[in-house]
């Protein structure tokens, strides 16, 4: 996949989010698009791409949802990282792999999230650990299916080429 | 780019990262505005979510359609069933409020003679034939009697013929053999009113002399000692000149006999008559002719 495409898909997973949560909130709690985006780009493209690719994502999606400019891009450029050097020494395509990864990424993201807003001193409006685990769940499903089927168009493409 | 520089890229690059962003955030708490980085990004964001807020916002209109309609199927379903039980209801109330204007008028009419009587249902209904008669269902154990009268809340119905527990016969006026004493309320003329085995009933006896108009009211006069004096029986039809000195007038009883659903019988019978004569099959060579009313005769009340 070219870098515009995944410009793009980062963009069309932080705007869908955004619009998601406009118009069916409840299915907008349930996952994080643009995590999973940045965690196929890790899977994709190493920790360098990963880590500004969910930098990037990060700040447009903190922009857009009105919340501390910096907690969503740190969160997921940490992620992306993180993903991106386990994609390096591990295969993270099967299944089963991938949905350890997303699983624990969301965690990871969500926990670095929590711990940032600790830090400066903000306070969550919700409980985290039970929106943790619907998002985790969410997360798992819908980045499965998902970054399962970007694999499988990339590798047809690359099998094309 | 020293080769340790190179292997650990990425490392540093998450290193500078999450240090800038630290220093935006801790800008931020320090109350110094990233109103600039968010409103570029915001800027950059717009034309993206304009779009897809307008394609959502179609797509969950059109969605709202279809569930609204879904539900509006199913509402319509329910509200098709609830108005049939509704109907069916209403026509039940409607059947008891008749039912219930026909036995007021029966209890006025109880009320007004001042005669017991014993209210009784129609259950079986014989007035097309040449013997028109009625089965209602009290009978001897009510204390009814043979040549007792009955009557409908708009007049003369006729007489009980045969009794059995529970069950009685009532010869209709315009059965063949049915004669019943009455008199023209407007003149008092008195005469005897025949039943034909026909809708109509005929006047005999009457002399042409007399003054007979057509849509005369035409009450018992109580000489036969069946029917109590004044009750209405019909109106006058047709009033033709007969063979010898008296009218041919035809009576259109007020009782529609095919639409009985209640009767009053009166427990009175002062004269003890005999049995009726049983019943024979109608000869079919001497029938008596019909007298039909005139096209200008008042028609028919209940």
């Amino acid at each position: 996949m070219s870098l515009l495409l995944l410009i793009l898909a980062l963009l069309t997973a932080a705007i869908g989010q955004v619009v998601l949560s406009g118009v069916w909130p409840a299915a907008a709690g349930f996952f994080d698009l643009p995590l999973v985006a940045v965690i196929y780009c890790g899977i994709k493209k190493g920790p360098a791409g990963a880590l500004l690719a969910g930098a990037g994502v990060g700040l447009f999606q903190d922009a857009l949802e009105g919340t501390l400019l910096g907690v969503n891009a740190l969160s997921k450029a940490l992620v992306g990282y993180l993903v991106g050097v386990l994609g390096l020494r591990f295969a993270l395509a099967p299944l089963m792999s991938r949905v350890l990864v997303l699983a624990a990424s969301t965690v990871l993201s969500r926990v670095t999230e929590v711990g940032i807003l600790a830090i400066m001193g903000r306070r969550l409006a919700y409980a985290p650990y039970p929106h943790l685990l619907m998002t985790m769940t969410g997360n798992c499903l819908v980045g499965s299916l998902l970054v399962g089927l970007f694999a499988a168009r990339g590798l047809k493409g690359e099998a094309m080429q | 780019m020293p080769q340790f520089l190179r292997d650990r890229r990425a490392f540093f690059l998450l290193i500078a990262v999450v240090a800038s962003l630290f220093v935006l955030m801790a800008a931020q708490l320090q109350g110094r505005s990233a109103s600039g980085t968010e409103s570029w990004f915001l800027r950059f964001a717009s034309p993206f979510l304009s779009v897809a807020s307008s394609v959502t916002g179609g797509g969950a209109g059109v969605w709202d359609e279809y569930v609204n309609l879904r539900h509006t199927r199913a509402r319509n379903a329910s509200l098709e069933e609830k108005v049939g039980q509704l109907e069916m209801e209403l026509k039940k109330l409607e059947e008891a409020r008749i039912e219930n204007d026909r036995l007021r008028a029966l209890l006025d009419l109880k009320e007004g003679m001042g005669i017991s009587t014993v209210p009784s249902r129609v259950i079986g209904n014989n007035s097309t034939g040449l013997s028109r008669t009625l089965l209602v269902n009290r009978g001897s154990d009510s204390g009814v009697k043979p040549n007792m009268a009955v009557v409908g809340s708009s007049g003369v119905v006729g007489r009980v013929w045969t009794v059995s527990p529970g069950l009685s016969k009532v010869q209709l006026l315009t059965d063949a053999a049915a004669g019943t004493a009455v008199l023209l309320q407007r003149t008092r003329v008195q005469g005897i009113l025949m039943g034909g085995g026909t809708d109509l009933c005929t006047l005999e006896y009457i002399s042409t002399l007399e003054d007979v108009k057509e849509g005369d009211l035409v009450i018992t006069s109580g000489l036969d000692g069946i029917y109590p004096k004044g009750l209405p029986v019909g109106r006058v039809g047709k009033v033709s000149p007969g063979e010898g000195i008296f009218w041919t007038i035809a009576v259109i009883p007020r009782v529609e006999f095919n639409r009985l659903e209640e009767v009053l019988i009166l427990l009175r019978s002062d004269i003890p008559l005999p049995e009726p004569p049983p019943v024979k099959p109608a000869a079919p060579a001497a029938p008596r002719p019909p007298a039909k009313p005139s096209a200008d005769a008042p028609g028919r009340r209940q």
